[in-house]
């Protein structure tokens, strides 16, 4: 219940920040610069309208991501709003479980507005309803699923940095996150504690590798099933991990 | 307070392994199916302005990125390497100064499949624009020359490449001595030897060497 | 039964570059208030007031020793349903209007929602605000804002509500309203702890202080006994000064025709004498009491080195 009364509010604040739409308004911006691109290069306006809209999409929900992530609990610290609401009968885990729920309805509206925005760009290029549109939500989907781990991580990050310091390391994971395959491939061919550690860490990183489907998915190929069940799967768990670990930290901060 | 401290930790630390559990699970299908064997961007002038500045940064990505990609499918024994050349010519366009690109390059490319791509006109040309941008390296037209000869079977153009290359200042003296060598006793199993064995003796690099060993054992 | 009990209370924190050095922001020290007590808690700036509050709502961590309100350890969540907190320079969601604002905290109070709204138009009212209540917070004065901290404080009907530096910007009018809200929130028996460096409203309204000075506790007592007696009088007559009267003086002050001198209470009788010899007409006599500003002096002042040689 508590944890809902936090989302809730959480929501409205993110909601009355008018600084969210603008993305989402410059996300359908971009989807019209994509269908004009389309229209000059003859034969691949779909592929073109599909890879340009799912990287706005990406683009522009990381940023929501990350200030909404970082601004919104940084700052209850920072202007001590919070002092009023853990003197009440309100756990700290609560308040940051509350906080990531409310951040995560804020940027599945904000990515579910502009995924629409994306499908209604798909219509106007190639009228008539087509099966592949499908896979283009499911793209959409796991953008989604990369947002709720990196605000997690800007959660995690802010319950103990500055929100400047915070947003700039939660950006780092997410670039990191697209590595994170490569850089373990390249740890794990060598040997020794120091590539074991590093093939640690980027188990510690996001994986973001198997959520990249934008180029097969402009090029009309389906998502298996599994992997669509594989990645919700991860996100879940990567997500609780970083809130736990966003948990223990914001226990353990005195907030001077 | 801090009640809530054990169970989020536990809660953690079940999170953390299932998702290494799914990551593994992820790399291991990656692997099967060699999904990603997909080259996004063609075009180094496009990379060139992605990277920001950082050419470099890239260009190390894309070598990591072609010596995986033998090594995977060599090792899988899959006998064809449509993306090397790509990699390698993306790498050494964004960085031409790569010379390990040009070196370790060629040599995964000329030797006929399994043990190489079997497109050793492609390691020519490699090795020919690592030249362009590199004329100081010796190494370069040593590289050249071992191709012309064992590969392409072209001994007049390995003698010239070898000859060029002991013209460069601070050259092996020994590529003088191939250089004559590869003209007058084109063929002879004794001229590939003294090949390799220029090869182990100048190279440090272990794996070089163990390959340099390899054919030395073979030609006797 | 006392209220609140805190039992070697100690902060440190680890500064430096190496977090090597500690400074002790509050030494342990050991408190008990009791129900129904006002209970002013004073000290200037730096003395560690908010320290030992932030301590008692668990927004900070002791170093040592504990603490425990109506009998519950300050570390177990259900303590916060009875405590109203105000902190210092309060600062709110400015997106929220005051009524939105109570609202969120009605329900993290864990308040029914039958009779919230009711209780919201009560306490805005209560705080006079009830002409307010749909404006966004972002609006409002430093003042105002006191009054929105206030309200949220009792809005939820708590038994010890602990106010740091209520009075701070309020105006006179909005600092009697203040001192008559504690009284009221007194009389329905409710414990207020509050910490302040304004003497006049502690001595006005709490039944016990404690002085803190630099991190330690100085003194605690009630403030009937800490402004007691000084022993000495004060006599207010016409006329001058006569000559005989000044062996006795310790001070003295004439305006216009008026003397006042302050003598001890030993030389009462013999300074009426002198005024009766010389005819000047008595205006008053009153015994001198000490202030709580003495007292909160000696005990601030007491480690400080003096400050000017006397005469």
């Amino acid at each position: 219940m508590t944890v809902l009364t936090i989302a809730r509010s959480t929501f409205r604040e993110a909601a009355r920040d008018r600084v969210l739409y603008s993305p989402a308004v410059f996300a359908v911006l971009m989807t019209g610069a994509a269908i004009l691109v389309g229209q000059v290069s003859i034969g691949i306006e779909r592929q073109v309208v599909i890879n340009l809209g799912l990287a706005a999409v990406t683009f522009f929900g990381v940023i929501v991501a990350i200030l909404v992530g970082t601004g919104l609990v940084a700052k209850e610290i920072q202007k001590r709003t919070l002092y009023t609401v853990l003197s009440r009968p309100v756990e700290r885990w609560q308040f940051v479980a509350g906080k990531f729920v409310g951040l995560a309805g804020t940027l599945a509206i904000n990515g579910g507005l502009m995924g629409l925005g994306l499908l209604a760009a798909l219509r106007y290029v190639s009228p008539g309803f087509s099966g592949a549109d499908a896979w283009v939500l499911v793209a959409v989907y796991f953008i989604l699923l990369q947002l709720l781990m990196v605000c997690g991580l800007a959660l995690l990050f802010s319950t103990f940095s500055s929100p400047l310091l915070a947003g700039v390391f939660s950006f780092a994971l997410f670039v990191l996150g697209n590595f994170a395959q490569e850089l373990r491939d390249v740890a794990q061919s060598g040997a020794g504690w120091v590539h074991r550690l590093m093939v640690g860490a980027t188990y510690l990183m996001p994986n973001f590798s198997a959520f990249n489907v934008a180029a097969g998915v402009a090029h009309g190929e389906s998502i298996a099933s599994l992997l669509i069940l594989h990645n919700s799967i991860y996100a879940v768990t990567y997500t609780g991990m970083v809130l736990c670990a966003a948990v223990l930290a914001f226990e353990w901060r005195e907030l001077q | 307070m801090r009640r809530g401290s054990v169970g989020a930790g536990l809660l953690l630390a079940a999170c953390l392994a299932l998702s290494v559990a799914l990551v593994r699970r992820t790399d291991e299908q990656r692997a099967a199916t060699a999904r990603d064997e997909v080259l996004y961007l063609h075009s180094p002038a496009l990379l060139r302005r992605l990277s920001l500045g950082h050419e470099g940064l890239v260009a190390d990505l894309y070598w990591t990125r072609a010596v995986q990609y033998f090594g995977m499918r060599h090792h899988a024994r899959k006998g064809t390497f449509p993306l090397l050349d790509p990699l390698l010519e993306i790498a050494t366009a964004l960085d031409p100064k790569l010379t390990v690109a040009y070196q370790f390059g060629a040599s995964f490319l000329s030797p006929p499949p399994p043990d190489g791509a079997g497109q050793p006109e492609k390691a020519i040309e490699l090795v020919e624009f690592g030249i362009r941008h590199n004329p100081e390296k010796w190494r370069l037209f040593y590289n050249l020359g071992f191709i012309y000869y064992l590969e392409m079977k072209d001994y007049a153009r390995a003698s010239e490449a070898f000859g060029r290359g002991a013209k460069v200042p601070g050259a092996h003296p020994f590529l003088r001595v191939l250089a004559a060598q590869t003209a007058e006793h084109a063929g002879e199993v004794e001229t590939a030897r003294l090949l390799w064995e220029t090869t182990l003796e100048s190279s440090t690099d272990p794996l070089v060497r163990e390959n340099a060993r390899t054919h030395l054992r073979g030609l006797q | 039964m006392p209220v609140i009990e805190i039992l070697g209370l100690e902060k440190t924190y680890a500064t430096g570059l190496f977090r090597k050095q500690r400074k002790h922001a509050l030494h342990a020290f050991t408190l008990e208030v009791y129900e129904g007590e006002v209970f002013g808690f004073l000290g200037p700036n730096g003395a560690g007031k908010t320290t030992t509050i932030k301590l008692l709502m668990g927004l900070v961590f002791p170093s040592a020793g504990s603490a425990r309100i109506l009998g519950l350890s300050i570390g177990d969540p259900r303590v916060h349903a009875y405590l109203g907190f105000l902190p210092e320079q309060p600062y709110f969601y400015d997106h929220l209007t005051a009524r939105e604002l109570l609202e969120y905290y009605a329900q993290l109070s864990g308040m029914e929602a039958k009779g919230r709204a009711r209780r919201i138009c009560e306490v805005l009212q209560r705080v006079g605000l009830d002409g307010s209540a749909e404006t966004a917070l972002r609006k409002f004065s430093k003042g105002m804002l006191q009054r929105v901290g206030l309200a949220q404080a009792i809005l939820h009907n708590p038994r010890v509500l602990f106010l740091d530096e209520p009075m701070s910007g309020l105006d006179p009018l909005g600092r009697r309203e203040l001192r008559l809200l504690i009284e009221e929130l007194k009389a329905e028996g409710k414990t207020v702890f509050f910490s302040t460096h304004l003497l006049a409203d502690a001595e006005a309204l709490c039944d016990r202080v404690a002085v803190l000075h630099a991190g330690r506790l100085r003194g605690v007592g009630a403030v009937c006994d800490l402004i007691g007696d000084a022993g000495r009088v004060e006599l207010v007559w016409r006329g001058r000064n006569p000559v005989a009267m000044r062996p006795l003086l310790l001070e003295t002050h004439i305006s216009g025709e008026l003397v006042r001198g302050v003598v001890p209470e030993a030389a009462q009788e013999e300074a009426m004498k002198i005024l009766r010899c010389a005819s000047l007409p008595l205006v008053s006599l009153t015994p001198v009491r000490t202030s709580l500003e003495e007292y909160y002096l000696r005990q601030t002042q007491s480690e400080a080195p003096p400050q000017e040689v006397r005469a």
